[in-house]
């Protein structure tokens, strides 16, 4: 009896995987359908779906897969929705997975997106552990994008000095313990050594505090790993603990920082004396500068979504990138809030 | 259109991890660590190779990692007779922050290795590797007194005692052959990126127990065959590249499995208590 049901789940997963796999081969013309359909239920739709129609209209139906290292964060997150959203304006289909920051799957993903008929893989790997992978995957004709990281192998890069994003935050926090607390900062650091370019921008940050706010005390550098859920709440309680006099926290990124504020807020410190400052620009972390919290600045990237599907067409089209791609990085902080965050 | 290649490939590190986890299962084991060791002791490889030994040392010191955890779980698991699931799910957690606390991630990554791998190993070899080693399980399951008595371990390590089997040994034997297959699958990965960190590896966690339940390999009944190890390893394989293909990977994989893993498990639970009742 044992025998027959695991068989019947066995076989089970194996036709339910061979007709996902069948019903998901891209055809030409066939992506934009589902946006028609849609655009028929609201009116503020059908302009999105006329755009898609003209797009698939004036080109090819492509398919984009975007490796992301988790989807679990609101950078990530935000990225992914916008290129589903980008992608269905051209008429494109899209696909997206998370590696978790495992190596090994994202090698996997990016055979597997290879066999899922991908055009373009956009990835936003770790580091050069997956060139293998991609350069197979350039060998099978798929074009690649990397984004956030420089390896050997890719058709367009876009990418940021790490170092000087880091640079930019520890200037922007360096602006505030000044002008603040007069120079009296008793700053933690949160990084991560599991990725060079964080680290890359932690030390930037550690830098540009170094030089700008010369009577700030660094009394901890902590790697809380690489886009850990919960590791900004745990580690701010650990540091409130045991530095009373903390006053400011510069993280390498939003995620952290938005939980450190909300730990920072339930330890009850005086918000208008306590700064955190990161790099990504989220909604939720410029939502703390507006309201006063003590989220004090973030470095906001230029949108990552509508710059990838840019490139991701024009890759297509044939052209060729020689040099990396940068993209714009900009300090949002109190004073200019208004400019880049409406409620 | 599927790439014979990738699917090959794939096919041999999760049929390899499917057997080895599998081997351990049929002898009374639920290992939760084996995804952290696959991790921890690519990382030792990669390490010991960055600083400066020949490969071969890297692939023996990978070997000899294993074995010696392989040995540790004997020990614990038979010897001490603490539960698997508590001792290797704090073997996991040991693993995995251990080697992030005490290696410095950044200096292990070795693009020359990687490529060398690429240059010179072809994928016929890692799937004759992989045969070679699912032909030595079968022999050893089916065709050697450790495999009866590794099934007897599994099925009910008290009665077997009692029986007289010399089960500390029988189980040191099974967990180092086991660690045979995750030894190579650790170096197939630590090859194939080039790289390793406390991460790699982490996600074959819930595939490979999927796969051996799939596979029809049920805790403490003692009972599993190399042909539904194979197919298990099938049916995630192809589950995963389609999932990815068609963007369902993220959403789905987890509850998939997950499910399975419940059906599986309680399927088994159900099977034990009917044999157990008079």
């Amino acid at each position: 009896m044992t025998k027959k049901l695991l068989s019947m789940l066995l076989g089970l997963t194996l036709a339910v995987t061979v007709l996902t796999g069948c019903g998901s081969a891209p055809e030409a013309g066939k992506a934009e359908e589902p946006a028609a359909e849609a655009g028929t239920e609201e009116a503020s739709e059908s302009e999105e779906t006329a755009q898609s129609e003209e797009a698939a209209e004036g080109s090819k139906s492509y398919k984009i897969g975007f490796l992301a290292p988790t989807l679990q964060t609101e950078f990530f997150i935000s990225i992914d929705d916008g290129l589903k959203t980008e992608c269905a304006n051209r008429g494109w289909e899209y696909v997206s997975v998370s590696f978790d920051n495992d190596s090994a799957k994202a090698v996997t993903s990016i055979e597997n997106m290879v066999t899922g008929n991908c055009n373009v893989i956009i990835a936003m790997v770790s580091d050069s552990s997956c060139d293998s992978a991609l350069a197979d995957a350039q060998a099978a004709g798929v074009k690649i994008m990397e984004c956030g990281v420089q390896t050997e192998v890719y058709d367009v890069c876009i990418n940021t000095d790490q170092y000087a994003v880091g640079v930019q935050i520890g200037e922007m926090a360096s602006e505030w313990i000044n002008s603040q607390l007069g120079g009296a900062g008793k700053v933690v650091v949160y990084t991560t050594v599991q990725n060079q370019d964080m680290q890359n921008r932690g030390q930037g940050i550690q830098d540009a505090i170094a030089e700008k706010a010369k009577d700030a005390e660094i009394l901890e550098v902590v790697d809380i790993g690489k886009d850990v859920v919960g590791a900004g709440t745990s580690t701010t309680e650990n540091m409130l603990q045991k530095y009373p006099d903390l006053n400011c926290i510069v993280c390498y990124g939003d995620a952290a920082a938005v939980e450190s504020m909300e730990a920072a807020k339930a330890a009850g410190v005086d918000t208008e004396n306590f700064g955190i400052f990161s790099c990504d620009g989220t909604a939720q972390a410029m939502a703390g500068i507006k309201a006063g919290d003590p989220q004090k600045g973030t470095v906001m990237f230029t949108p990552l979504a509508p710059m990838m599907a840019e490139y991701a067409e024009r890759v297509l089209n044939g052209e060729t990138f020689d040099d990396v791609v940068t993209s714009e990085t900009v300090s949002v902080t109190a004073a200019n809030i208004d400019e880049y965050y409406t409620e | 259109m599927i790439n014979l290649s990738f699917l090959i490939r794939q096919i041999s590190l999760i049929t390899l991890l499917t057997v080895g986890v599998s081997l351990e299962m049929i002898g009374g084991v639920i290992d939760l660590a084996f995804a952290a060791q696959l991790s921890a002791s690519a990382l030792i490889g990669i390490f010991l190779i960055a600083g400066g030994c020949p490969v071969w040392v890297g692939c023996i010191g990978i070997l000899f990692f294993n074995f010696f955890l392989g040995f540790l779980k004997a020990v614990f698991l038979v010897k001490l007779r603490v539960p698997s699931i508590i001792f290797t799910l704090a073997m996991q957690v040991i693993l995995s922050n251990f080697l992030l606390a005490t290696v410095d991630y950044t200096g292990i990554v070795i693009p020359e290795l990687r490529e060398s791998y690429r240059g010179n190993i072809y994928i016929g070899m890692e799937l004759a590797v992989t045969v070679l080693c699912v032909a030595g399980a079968f022999f050893f399951l089916e065709k050697t007194y450790y495999g009866k008595y590794c099934r007897m371990l599994g099925e009910n390590l008290p009665l077997a005692r009692e029986s007289g089997v010399k089960c500390f040994g029988i189980s040191v034997a099974v967990h180092l052959f086991a660690s045979l297959f995750f030894s190579i699958s650790a170096a197939f990965l630590m090859f194939r990126t080039g790289s390793s960190n406390s991460a790699l590896g982490a996600t074959y966690l819930y595939q490979i127990l999927t796969a051996v339940f799939l596979g029809g390999v049920l805790p403490n009944t003692g009972k599993g065959r190399i042909f539904g190890m194979l197919s298990g390893a099938l049916a995630v394989t192809l589950a995963v590249t389609f999932l990815t293909g068609s963007g369902y990977l993220y959403r789905f994989e987890n509850i998939l499995e997950g499910s399975i893993i419940l059906v599986a498990l309680a399927l088994g639970v159900r099977k034990k208590n009917r044999e157990s009742s008079p």
